[in-house]
């Protein structure tokens, strides 16, 4: 009974301080992932997890997200505990993400990705879609008005038609923070969103995802290499390192963090 | 008997009484959709703008400064200006920081209104060195809204503060209105700055009136007709041919989404009425022209049969001759099976007023076009006395600019200068007598240019007296004249030519046209990672010798280019190597750029140039390329 009011009790909990990732294990056979990592992610702050390849930050975003089950812990997100649903239903809760290696369809063009993406906000029937009346014409305007607004928002009207297939690296990684805007998340994980770009292209997205912070106000991870953005743009740092959290603090507090600098900084 | 309007604002007035909810003033493609303003909606965005300002303290001839791209909230916010007697200033876009400061400060501006963050930021960057500014207005309010400064105010909240204000103003809008006076001045337009510090020209809005209303006449506009409001608003020609003909004519004004999708939203208006700089055409014609190098199989056998038919009916048109009938059956074929493809592909298939001003441009850019089927009329302007000449229509003829308007006296002085007297007069440059002075010669105004006027009246304009030189054995040009012709050329962005009383002959400083160039070392698997790698290819030097040697084939020997060296980088104006609308800044650049000239009249075969870079963080670094000089 007590453990079942506790439960319910970080139920509450989460639903206030919105995503709570409690005492996570992960292992692949005798390969341990992830160590009891636990750490959470309240509104109005930025939050980047960081750490050396092989840290295990993406595992800890494939949890979140239902691709992987993790042995032990919970994560708590709005009312549910996500690694005890499926990941559809994760999506359907408000979980968007972007991927660090880009998964958009490479054939069809910026506007048709975004669209695509808003399927789980679309729910006519096939009979008014196939005529394209009713609540289908209805749904769709009310969709593409949406995706409209993100073209607006990442300056991506140039490419609006473009197929995507043909955008360079830069380009595609913001249509494919777009597609996760598409889905109207209330937690949005960028899986290293600046990776492989130049400077101005990081400015830029850089400054896109402070946009998207300052107006949509989701709840964000972000998985991120480049320390010098990491340290400019977020509020808090949970840092990983063989699987295991080693600290969590502001930027000034991991910039001076001896076990930080000795594990991962420097290297 | 009615008075004329002899105001931009009384204009607006007069087109909103004619025509008010029953036709569209302005497009704006917004969210992917063309949003349309009528003229009922553009008269009362103005009238509260004007009272929203006039609340905040506007009062006559206080300047209010615009910087931002071309949007219907630019148009209003300069209205709104005038009708409350104040001046407009146009800054454009991509002016640095330190040259923003300048504008504002030199023109004493006490609102301005900038478009986004982007350029709210470099405001408030200054805005402690600038206390007369009360207040800084945008319109695009992405980024912006967690910006707490007082000073800051959104377009919106301006028009409803205005909105209110009516209410308790004791005059109309319609009686400030008719307080405006058509001696008075409408903007302060700053000079493109080729020499020295940019100057502001004004001009009262008779002179800018009796321009538009003259050239109207001539190549009359149609109140169904479009236009495109693409190039800098900041620019003395748009301000002309986009903002004052709207007034003038009642046509449609159509603005872009973004600069980046102009080319798109051209093709989905198809304007009637289309104005560009010099440099825009050229890079469309050689745009035009790489690719029809680069295409195979049919395409190029059109381009092959066809390309020479509309030369042929180009030659008939300039020497005004008819068209014998075969050539106009074969005109007609040409035109639906190949220009018609390329009109359409640069928005330009329904065009029938097509300009060209404030630059020199090169009479094979004119040629070409006039051979796809667009008749580019060249306007000869300056900031200081807007339309000298232009083309009629039907009456083009490349290496001039036309006959002059009526409104013009223009004569030749006995120096070869460009003189003119008469109805469009410029007051002079804002807190700057001295220049001003410079500007007049008995009464006549003096262009700065060298020219004559052929035996057809029509007016032919060598270059700015600034840009001749003298070569060792006494003989005089235009630098202007070889650079123009060059850039004919699809793979030569710019170039600088190099001449003196201490030389012997002529060379050139070239910048690639990267993209074209890029294009064609691509199909010749050329391998190259940036642009200095690419310009300074053996292969790539070859190329270009080809096409200065084209031009030296058609000049006399003692003018042919003898040596020629690729730049390494392109010109930025953000270095101050161009003006903002794309000329160069020849003194600077040959200082600049002084020890490779140097190398090159020193019969050295290479230079090693070394290059400090400032990077966005601060950090400098020093980039170093050998580059090669050429013989011809």
């Amino acid at each position: 009974m007590i453990a079942a009011f506790n439960s319910s009790w970080r139920i509450i909990e989460g639903l206030l301080e919105m995503l709570r990732i409690e005492s996570l294990h992960l292992s692949f056979g005798g390969l341990i992932a992830l160590n009891n990592v636990s750490f959470d992610v309240k509104q109005n702050e930025l939050v980047a997890l960081i750490g050396p390849n092989g840290a295990g930050k993406t595992c800890v975003l494939n949890c979140i997200n239902g691709f992987y089950r993790p042995q032990k812990g919970h994560i708590y997100f709005e009312n549910y505990d996500l690694t005890k649903i499926a990941s559809d239903k994760i999506a359907q809760i408000g979980v968007a993400r972007t991927f660090q290696h880009i998964e958009l369809y490479a054939g069809l063009s910026t506007i048709d990705n975004l669209m695509a993406a808003r399927h789980i906000h679309l729910h006519y029937n096939p009979f008014w879609g196939m005529i394209y009346f009713g609540e289908a014409r209805k749904e769709e305007v009310k969709s593409r008005k949406i995706i409209e607004e993100i073209i607006d928002l990442l300056d991506l009207q140039p490419i609006r038609d473009t197929i995507v297939g043909v955008l360079p690296y830069g380009l595609r990684k913001r249509v494919d923070l777009g597609r996760a805007l598409a889905l109207e998340p209330k937690l949005l994980i960028l899986d290293e969103p600046l990776a492989g770009m130049n400077l101005q292209e990081k400015e830029e997205m850089a400054r896109f995802i402070l946009d998207i912070f300052e107006l949509k106000k989701p709840l964000m991870i972000l998985v991120e290499h480049d320390m010098q953005v990491v340290m400019d743009i977020t509020d808090r740092i949970v840092v990983l390192d063989f699987g295991s959290k080693i600290a969590e603090g502001t930027p000034e507090q991991i910039k001076t963090n001896s076990e930080v600098i000795k594990v991962y900084l420097k290297k | 008997m009615k008075k004329e309007s002899d105001t931009f604002p009384k204009l607006l007035l007069e087109k909103y009484q004619k025509y008010g909810n029953k036709k569209v003033a302005m497009r704006h493609k917004k969210f992917g959709i063309w949003n349309k303003y009528t003229w009922t909606d553009y008269y009362e965005n103005v009238k509260y703008l004007c009272f929203g300002l006039m609340k905040m303290g506007l009062k006559y001839n206080d300047k209010v400064s615009i910087i931002g791209d071309n949007d219907p909230r630019w148009y209003w916010t300069e209205l709104a200006t005038q009708a409350a007697g104040g001046i407009a200033v146009g800054i454009f876009t991509d002016c640095t920081v330190s040259e923003v400061k300048f504008y504002l400060s030199h023109s004493e501006s006490k609102f301005v209104f900038a478009h986004d963050q982007e350029q709210v930021d470099k405001v408030l960057e200054i805005l402690a060195g600038l206390p007369n500014i009360v207040k800084l207005i945008y319109w695009d309010i992405k980024g912006l809204w967690f910006y707490s400064e007082p000073v800051l105010a959104n377009i919106d909240e301006v028009i409803e503060i205005g909105r209110r204000y009516e209410k308790e103003y004791p005059t109309s809008f319609e009686k400030i209105i008719e307080n405006t006076n058509g001696e008075d001045i409408p903007f302060i337009l700053y000079t493109s700055g080729t020499t020295g510090l940019p100057k502001g020209s004004m001009l009262s809005y008779n002179s800018y009136i009796t321009a538009v209303n003259s050239v109207n006449k001539i190549n009359p506009m149609d109140e169904k007709d479009n236009y495109v409001s693409f190039i800098p608003p900041a620019w003395s020609v748009e301000q002309a041919t986009g903002f004052v003909a709207q007034l003038v004519a009642g046509t449609i004004v159509n603005f872009p989404e973004k600069p980046e999708t102009v080319r798109k939203d051209l093709k989905e208006i198809l304007p009637q009425i289309i104005t560009y700089s010099p440099r825009l055409w050229e890079a469309i014609c050689s745009e035009i022209q790489a690719k029809m190098n680069d295409v195979k199989g049919l395409k190029k056998l059109a381009h092959r049969i066809f390309l020479p038919i509309g030369r042929r009916k180009e030659q008939f048109i300039s020497n005004k001759k008819d068209l014998p009938l075969f050539l106009k059956l074969l005109s007609y074929i040409a035109d639906f099976l190949l220009f018609k493809g390329i009109k359409d592909e640069f928005g330009l298939s329904r065009v029938k007023l097509a300009y060209t001003g404030g630059a020199l441009i090169s009479p094979d850019v004119l040629k070409y076009f006039s051979t796809i089927g667009v008749n580019l009329k060249n306007v000869y302007w300056l900031s200081e006395f807007p339309f000298i000449s232009v083309h009629r229509n039907k009456g083009e003829k490349s290496g001039t600019c036309g006959p002059p308007l009526p409104h013009w006296d223009v004569k030749i002085g006995d120096d070869g200068m460009i003189l003119v007297k008469g109805g469009a007069f410029f007051k002079g440059y804002y807190k700057n007598p001295d220049e001003t002075a410079k500007m007049f010669r008995d009464g006549w105004g003096i262009t700065g240019d060298i020219g004559s006027i052929d035996e057809d009246g029509h007016l032919i304009v060598f270059g700015r007296l600034s840009d001749f030189r003298e070569l060792k054995n006494g003989r005089t040009f235009s630098l202007d004249y070889l650079e123009t012709r060059l850039r004919f050329s699809p793979y030569i962005r710019d170039c600088i030519a190099v001449a003196g009383r201490e030389r012997d002959y002529v060379s050139l400083m070239v910048n690639i046209d990267y993209q074209n160039v890029g294009n064609w070392a691509n199909k010749r698997h050329i391998g190259y990672t940036t642009f200095s790698d690419l310009s300074q290819k053996s292969q790539v030097y070859d190329l270009l010798q080809k096409e200065i040697e084209y031009l030296n084939n058609n000049l006399p020997d003692w003018l042919r280019i003898r040596k020629f060296v690729l730049l390494h980088k392109q010109l930025d104006p953000d270095e101050a190597e161009l003006t903002r609308t794309r000329k160069l800044r020849r003194e600077f650049l040959e200082n600049r750029y002084a020890d490779i000239i140097d190398a090159i009249y020193k019969d050295e075969n290479e230079f090693m140039m070394e290059t400090e870079i400032i990077y966005q963080d601060g950090t400098k670094g020093l980039s170093k390329t050998k580059l090669r000089i050429k013989d011809i």
